[in-house]
């Protein structure tokens, strides 16, 4: 799967005719054969095919290549900036289930006591749920940037309790991390939704409510543990996303990261760079997938015995 | 209802986290600053890579041979104490000032110059600029230890205004030799009033000042108590939110805010606005001679005619920016006065012009017609700079002299170039920055590597040649005079207005002036204002 993206991201990038060196050089005004001397020293003058071969000779031995601008092993640049996109990722993820999780249950233990007869919470029963599906539609359409000027304004102009912009401790990782984190909860939410709704129709949650079992105890005990696997499913997707970079996000807290370096790299042409990206989130891709594999052996009871 | 209290009780959590974590009041003014960039230049070697960005921090920690006077432009002295010029141009001889010792204890001489000239002339370092900056570098002589003498081929005006920047910086040799060509941007070692601490790449850069430091420029402050001892930069890549960390206190210097944020903080107190006018080309738009319809001098005199640029000024800059008259802007060297209020906005001069071609507008569509429908031109677009605000202005603008506009965003400066390179386009958006108008050759000469309007004209070819080579500088005034004058009478160029950088600062600090190129702020002589 790495050598597909490899493969596809090598030549779709070369599609665009002018590379790093030869733009930056023609900016200056320096003439064509100068380039071209340029170009062969950084092996670009190479046939297409011999480039991919070479690439993917560094690539098994660990060699992501060298930056076209300023020389430094694609490597070290992205260790650079891995540490602030996988403290994002991983905090927004945790923000993710802990809002998402909750907010789609939210309602179950109502609909059951209204049913088994707790007519005080009757007057509630039409409104909870309409009230869920708004609240989640509503984060699922707030575009970050929006969301995240906003808090910018509130937290660091108005109220001056965190700062504005960059990467390294827990206060200037939370709001960024909240704005991503929303956004994960709009679709951990839907999947709950989704989930809880199958489980309710499940028999022996009917027999719980039937023992007299607590709506909260039902909700607990069977809901939660059975859609867990689901929910897990769901961040699968979510992270792959997270991790190789969210550029946006950094862009407007202005943060270090795999997203700004991909975005800044993609706009020079450095295609090294870019290349290294993909290799990067593809592993992580993988990575991910393994991660979930064991998290729902361990969380659904079917598979685990 | 569990699930509710339980989210609740979560939230009040998270409140208390967030106070937990809000900084105490009445923090102490510290000796440190951050100084906002707008992105990360693609390295930090300042004789490999070509960005004015990299200048803003470098320039303090590195000096020249030769500075620019901040006001004049004129040369002073440097590293260099003085310098003569062979008659026939080809040899600069410098006389270097003794007693400069590099920030690691090197000491400075001509020997350190010829390291530095090795350097940017050696095919591992691939400088994408500074080698540029030699012109027809041809080699060095060391006379003495302290004399060195640069030889060209042929003659090059503008050598001198290129060892006055940054990229020319003059490093120390031990600390060349001791890295290698990659590692030196996290190593760097020059002479200047600071010192090189870290770079982090995309996170920051950070100087120190240096204590040592008394061979500065005749306009560096020599001594303060309340100067700025440490500075760190940081990469503010989102235009909108450098007013927001400027606001916030997360930087106290923030240079290129968008006009209208920079209209909002004029009244913000606490908060400075400096207006830095940048030398070199202004906002323009270079047109095409080659293709149909801006090959007809009418058209491209009747475009210019029918752009009012005073309303794209305040539309689009908030009038941060003077409009621009030529192919230089006013702040740059031998700025000709002539081309001021050349082509005021006249619509009905504009139709004359149109009418005078023989365009007609039959149909009576409101557009001139053309071979296959309306009179149109092409115009590409490059993102940066507002250039599609401007563009977007310029359209409605001709819409009322009768010409179509058709603009073609592209993303990148590599995908400028592609479009270029198929000759399909009218207008083209685009502007370099420099103190001396010698790139004006890339431009408007014939064989010009950057000939976008595909103009060729001997007279003009051996003016630009005669004013790059040429060290009198009364006679390059009035050669680039003339050029200037042709350039706008062949109406070679679409100039809309001369480059402004608005730089945000914690008005807490005081003197932050800029060098004669603009772009790099003279921080030695920064300080706290004491009250």
């Amino acid at each position: 799967m790495i050598w597909v993206s490899v493969t596809i991201s090598f030549f779709a990038l070369r599609v665009v005719p002018y590379d790093a060196i030869t733009a930056q050089l023609m900016e200056v005004g320096v003439s064509s054969e100068v380039i071209e001397v340029r170009r062969s020293a950084l092996g670009l003058d190479l046939p297409l095919v011999l480039q991919y071969l070479h690439y993917l000779g560094g690539l098994v031995q660990g060699d992501l290549g060298v930056s076209l601008l300023n020389g430094l092993p694609v490597a070290e640049l992205i260790v650079f900036n891995v540490y602030p996109t996988l403290e994002l990722a991983l905090s927004s993820l945790l923000i993710g289930c802990v809002l998402g999780v909750p907010l789609g249950m939210w309602g179950i233990a109502k609909r059951w006591d209204g049913v088994v007869g707790d007519r005080r919470l009757n007057v509630w029963l039409p409104y909870a749920l309409p009230l869920r599906n708004f609240v989640i539609a509503l984060i699922l359409s707030v575009p970050g940037y929006w969301l995240g000027t906003i808090l910018i304004w509130v937290f660091a102009l108005e109220l001056d309790w965190l700062p504005a912009s960059g990467a390294g401790g827990l206060e200037r990782l939370l709001l960024p991390a909240i704005v991503l984190g929303i956004g994960v909860a709009g679709g951990v939410a839907t999947m709950s939704v989704v989930l809880v709704g199958d489980v309710l129709r499940q028999e022996y949650v009917r027999v719980a409510y039937g023992k007299g079992l607590s709506a909260r105890s039902v909700t607990s005990k069977h809901v939660l543990r059975m859609i867990l696997p689901g929910v897990v499913a769901h961040l699968n997707t979510q992270a792959v996303f997270l991790l190789g970079g969210t550029v946006i996000t950094e862009s407007v807290f202005s943060r270090s990261g795999l997203g700004r370096l991909l975005l800044d790299a993609a706009v020079r042409q450095d295609f090294p760079v870019v290349q290294g990206v993909v290799v990067w989130s593809s592993c992580m891709v993988l990575l991910a997938n393994v991660v979930t594999t064991v998290m729902q052996t361990i969380l659904d009871p079917r598979i685990r015995s | 209802m569990h699930l509710i209290s339980l989210f609740r009780l979560r939230v009040y959590l998270a409140l208390l986290l967030v106070l937990a974590l809000s900084p105490v009041p009445g923090f102490a003014q510290v000796e440190r600053i951050i100084y906002g960039l707008s992105f990360e230049p693609s390295g930090f070697d300042p004789h490999r890579n070509a960005s004015s960005e990299l200048g803003i921090p470098l320039r303090q920690v590195y000096d020249t041979l030769v500075y620019r006077d901040p006001l004049s432009g004129e040369f002073v002295p440097g590293l260099a104490q003085s310098w003569e010029i062979s008659a026939d141009g080809l040899q600069y001889t410098f006389y270097l000032r003794q007693g400069v010792t590099f920030h690691d204890g090197t000491v400075f001489n001509a020997a350190a110059v010829a390291a530095n000239l090795d350097r940017v002339t050696s095919p591992d370092t691939a400088s994408q600029k500074a080698i540029f900056l030699l012109g027809s570098f041809a080699g060095y002589e060391v006379i003495d230890e302290y004399t060195i003498r640069v030889l060209l081929s042929t003659p090059f005006s503008a050598l001198l205004d290129s060892f006055s920047q940054v990229y020319l910086g003059i490093a120390s040799p031990t600390a060349l030799a001791n890295v290698s060509v990659d590692r030196y941007q996290f190593n760097q070692v020059g002479s200047g009033p600071f010192e090189f601490v870290e770079y982090v790449p995309g996170d920051r850069i950070v100087i120190r000042r240096f204590p040592g430091y008394s061979w500065g420029p005749q306009f560096y402050v020599s001594d303060s108590s309340d100067w700025i001892s440490e500075i760190e930069f940081r990469f503010f890549a989102d235009a909108s939110s450098r007013a927001f960390v400027l606001e916030a206190g997360d930087a106290q210097i923030v240079g290129e805010l968008l006009p209208i944020d920079a209209r909002a903080l004029i009244s913000e107190p606490g908060i400075t606005l400096e207006q830095v006018p940048i030398p070199g080309q202004p906002l323009q738009f270079l047109m095409n001679t080659t293709r149909f319809p801006t090959g007809s001098l009418e058209v491209r005199q009747a475009l210019l005619f029918g752009t009012q640029r005073e309303a794209i000024v305040d539309a689009v800059f908030q009038r941060f920016s003077p409009v621009a008259w030529g192919p230089i802007s006013a702040a740059t060297m031998f700025y000709s006065p002539v081309v001021q209020g050349s082509y005021g906005y006249d619509i009905d001069q504009s139709r004359a012009l149109l009418e005078q071609a023989g365009f007609v507008d039959a149909d009576a569509n409101g557009y001139y017609d053309a071979e296959g429908g309306n009179l149109t031109v092409k115009v590409i677009v490059p993102p940066w700079g507002l250039i599609p605000q401007v563009a977007q202005l310029m359209q409605d603008q001709w819409r009322s002299i009768g010409i179509r506009a058709e603009l073609e965003s592209v993303p990148t400066r590599a995908a400028v170039f592609e479009a270029v390179s198929t000759g399909d386009y009218n207008l083209v958006a685009w502007y370099e920055f420099g103190a001396d108008p010698v790139f004006l050759g890339n431009y408007f000469a014939s064989t010009g590597t950057l000939n976008w309007t595909g103009y060729a004209d001997s007279m003009l070819d051996s003016l630009l040649s005669q004013a790059a080579s040429t060290n009198d500088f009364t006679l390059r005034a009035a050669l680039y005079a003339q050029i200037q004058q042709i350039i706008m009478a062949q109406a070679l160029v679409l100039p809309i207005r001369d480059y402004v950088n608005v730089v945000g600062q914690d008005s807490s600090i005081g003197n932050l002036t800029f060098d004669y190129f603009g772009w790099f702020p003279l921080l030695p002589n920064a300080a706290f204002v004491v009250d």
